[in-house]
């Protein structure tokens, strides 16, 4: 082959390959975008070890990984709509778009930075009208970011959208569960709100869509779904027979037995909290544990009997429903704990003591990190004070502020830490140690800036300042420090104007 | 127990040859062909490079592994399939060349014509004898598991490994069958068809020295493999371009086994044809 001849064979090929490549490459974008956000993801995981350490991580890694999530957002930065696009790449984009979005978000909340959060929320949540379930997750979390804030009017709205919006059945025949709470959520954000009138007529508007979700097919599993629903509205009226008819006409569904224990713990719930039947409610639990001892559910409904048998004047039956759950279900860490601290407040009850406090030390033993043995030390204190033994009462509650203090410490940055200084601050009150207790609640919302109840820890060291140190200015001092830290918190106005009013004393 | 010694001295020949650069020269460009392919496999994403090699590499592994970080999973099968055609195309000239440059190696006195330049001018003949070896090799690799297998459902770990294993030793005894033929191309200037007769005699005529001189160096493939077969664990718990870089490894190990084989190779012919050890 002469020179000339390669020559022109070599630029027809890269033509060919210039022309071929020059087409939109769906695969490698989706590729790219992948693998940014797997990056972005590392990147976050190694954050979270360096939280799970107790270290909190410097603004820099934080914005570190925000930018590599929003380089995710910013390679695929147009209008995201299917138009005249191949919808199933618009759709796997938009999967790894939300994705991103949703690890922006998580870096706004490190920061506790809740405007940033909201802003996202609100365009995160209208971006993917093709997609009813990114919608919905997103407008989820808006609904609970607007609520956080005292925002319970656009919270409704929300509630409001996702119902006229969002189908409740998925195209596969699944529910899409917060699609079916939105109107219950909105009616008891409005009750919340004290808007009584308002939420009533959200509760007709419910019951309505409810009755239209059964009209569309009454024997499949959103339709149970919906009748549950209309039961819950029924309860938020004080009409708990009426709620117990349509759980019960739920549980009848034909398409519903999958749900079946779901309903008939609901049901359950019902009799207990609400019609006080107890000894209904018992057999309802009873029922889930001898059909379903399988279901996940099993192990709390067990407990609720035990509780449900307890208060319906059946003592001994209940024991021995907690021993039965020992039995079934030892391993079960959410529940067992709850069962042993429930069995020793029967005792207590009953006057058996000796019996009681053996069982509060078998549970500070096996499970000493959850929240039933990280407060037996205060009902075992508290016990001792309505007896009168003082000094009993005094130096358990002495060793409990250590233990609580040593908790703190060595699971800093976890879950057990916070409810350990939460027990720590009651401890430290019922010790009237008023002073250590309102540092211990400052030092909880420092050292987890980004938790929701930190206003109102502020507000309940505010008033130990105030109450029980006669320290008006330390109060107001405090009550600024909330105004300005949570300034988007519906406190925060209250605070101010609390504070302002302890200085003119 | 003659072979055996003639195998042995062969191996002895060629580590003394591992010095000597310019018999290393086609092997080494070899691997730099193979990590430049490697490197095409990992950048398939381009926009120049997807029109080509993604409906490729859908073919071979699905639209499954084409995401981020599955693919670097998928990726040391994505390079199998395409190591067939690299050894078609590059491999039965470069390995061609080796053979060569082994057979001058023995040979000072003989004029340097250059192993590679002679090599490409018999190129058509080299790829010609390879291609029979590749098929058979291709539909080794596809065949035996689904003969072995059949429709069974549920397999046994234990004939996974005896199937996987197995390839490697059928492999290597259809590889003896046509180790020499390069060199009958190039040094007794045959044609591809009687350039394979003449391998397959001279196998036959030392078989096992020949399945030795082929096998060993083949044993490489067993902890490659091995390691291969747990790329998900390595995307999962290190990072997804560790694959692509052992690989890359894997690659330079292969042209250490190849150059031993055609070393040894280049010996048994010699003694094949001439009759005696120097």
């Amino acid at each position: 082959m002469g020179t000339a001849r390669r020559r022109y064979l070599a630029i027809l090929l890269l033509g060919m390959v210039t022309v071929v490549g020059c087409g939109e490459n769906t695969t490698g974008k989706r590729y790219r975008a992948e693998r940014d956000l797997w990056r972005a993801q590392k990147m976050e995981r190694n954050l979270g070890l360096q939280l799970q350490a107790g270290k909190r991580p410097d603004e820099k890694t934080i914005s570190g990984v925000q930018s590599a999530y929003e380089r995710i957002l910013r390679a695929d930065s147009r209008p995201a709509t299917p138009a005249g696009r191949d919808s199933a790449h618009v759709r796997s984009m938009g999967i790894i778009r939300a994705q991103a979005e949703r690890g922006l978000i998580r870096m706004d909340r490190l920061r506790g930075d809740s405007t940033a959060v909201l802003a996202h929320l609100d365009r995160a949540w209208r971006s993917y009208p093709w997609d009813p379930d990114i919608t919905l997750r997103f407008a989820v979390e808006q609904i609970g970011a607007l609520r956080s804030l005292g925002r319970s009017e656009q919270a409704v709205e929300v509630c409001q959208e996702i119902v006229s919006q969002i189908p409740v059945r998925r195209p596969d025949g699944r529910t899409r569960v917060p699609v079916m709470d939105a109107p219950i959520w909105a009616a008891d954000l409005l009750l919340e709100a004290g808007r009584q009138d308002e939420a009533l007529a959200e509760l007709d508007r419910a019951e309505i869509y409810y009755r239209e979700v059964v009209n569309e097919n009454p024997d499949d599993e959103t339709a149970a779904l919906a009748w549950v629903q209309l039961g819950l509205a029924a309860t938020r009226r004080g009409r708990f027979d009426r709620a117990v008819e349509a759980v019960d006409h739920a549980r009848r569904i034909s398409g519903a037995t999958a749900i079946e224990p779901r309903i008939l713990y609901i049901l359950g719930t019902l009799h207990q909290e609400s019609r006080k039947d107890f000894g209904a409610a018992a057999t309802v639990f009873g029922e889930i544990v001898e059909r379903f001892p399988e279901d996940p559910l099993a192990p709390e409904a067990l407990l609720r009997q035990a509780a449900s048998l307890a208060d319906a004047g059946t003592p001994e039956l209940a024991l021995g429903a907690i021993d039965r759950m020992e039995e079934m279900f030892p391993r079960d860490r959410a529940s067992v704990p709850r069962a042993r601290l429930l069995a020793a407040r029967i005792l207590v009850r009953q006057g058996r003591f000796p019996d009681a406090l053996s069982r509060y030390r078998s549970l500070m033993v096996d499970f000493p990190a959850t929240d039933a043995a990280l407060g037996a030390p205060l009902e075992i204190a508290a016990h001792y004070a309505q007896s009168g033994e003082a000094e009993a009462a005094r130096s358990t509650l002495q060793r409990a502020v250590d233990d609580y203090a040593r908790m703190r410490s060595e699971k800093a940055g976890s879950r057990e830490a916070v409810v350990a200084g939460e027990m720590e601050v009651v401890a430290l009150s019922r010790l009237e140690r008023w002073s250590e207790a309102a540092d211990r609640l400052i030092a909880l919302t420092l050292e987890y800036p980004n938790q929701p109840r930190n206003p109102m820890r502020m507000v309940e060291a505010a008033a130990i300042a105030r109450d029980r140190l006669n320290d008006p200015a330390k109060a107001a001092e405090i009550l600024d420090q909330l105004a300005e830290r949570y300034s988007e918190s519906p406190l925060a106005a209250k605070a101010r104007e609390e504070a302002a009013a302890l200085r003119g004393r | 127990m003659g072979q055996l010694k003639v195998l042995l001295w062969s191996w002895i020949e060629t580590t003394r040859n591992l010095g000597r650069g310019r018999i290393w020269g086609p092997f080494l460009l070899l691997v730099v062909i193979q990590w430049a392919f490697l490197l095409l496999l990992t950048q398939f994403h381009r926009t120049i490079l997807a029109p080509v090699l993604v409906p490729w590499i859908r073919l071979v592994v699905g639209e499954g592994a084409m995401g981020y970080p599955v693919y670097f999973a998928a990726l040391p099968t994505i390079y199998n399939a395409a190591g067939i055609l690299i050894d078609i195309f590059f491999g039965a000239w470069l390995l061609g060349a080796g053979f060569l440059l082994f057979w001058q190696a023995d040979r000072p006195a003989d004029p340097g014509t250059g192993g590679i330049q002679r090599a490409r001018s018999s190129y058509w003949s080299l790829l010609l004898a390879r291609l029979p070896l590749a098929l058979l090799i291709v539909g080794l690799l596809i065949l035996l598991p689904r003969l072995v297998l059949g429709s069974v459902a549920d397999v046994p770990g234990t004939l996974v490994r005896a199937i996987r294993y197995g390839s490697i030793v059928v492999a290597s005894a259809l590889e003896c069958l046509f180790l020499y033929a390069p060199l009958a191309i190039l040094v007794e200037r045959r044609r591809p068809l009687d350039a394979i007769r003449r391998s397959m005699s001279l196998a036959a005529g030392a078989p096992l020295a020949t399945f030795g001189a082929v096998l060993v160096p083949n044993l490489i493939q067993v902890p490659i493999s091995a390691l291969f077969r747990r790329s998900d664990t390595i995307v999962r718990n290190m990072a997804p371009e560790v694959v692509a870089w052992l690989l890359a490894l894997s690659v330079l190990l292969y042209a250490v086994a190849a150059f031993y084989m055609a070393g040894s190779g280049a010996r048994l012919f010699r003694i094949r044809t001439e009759g005696a050890a120097r």
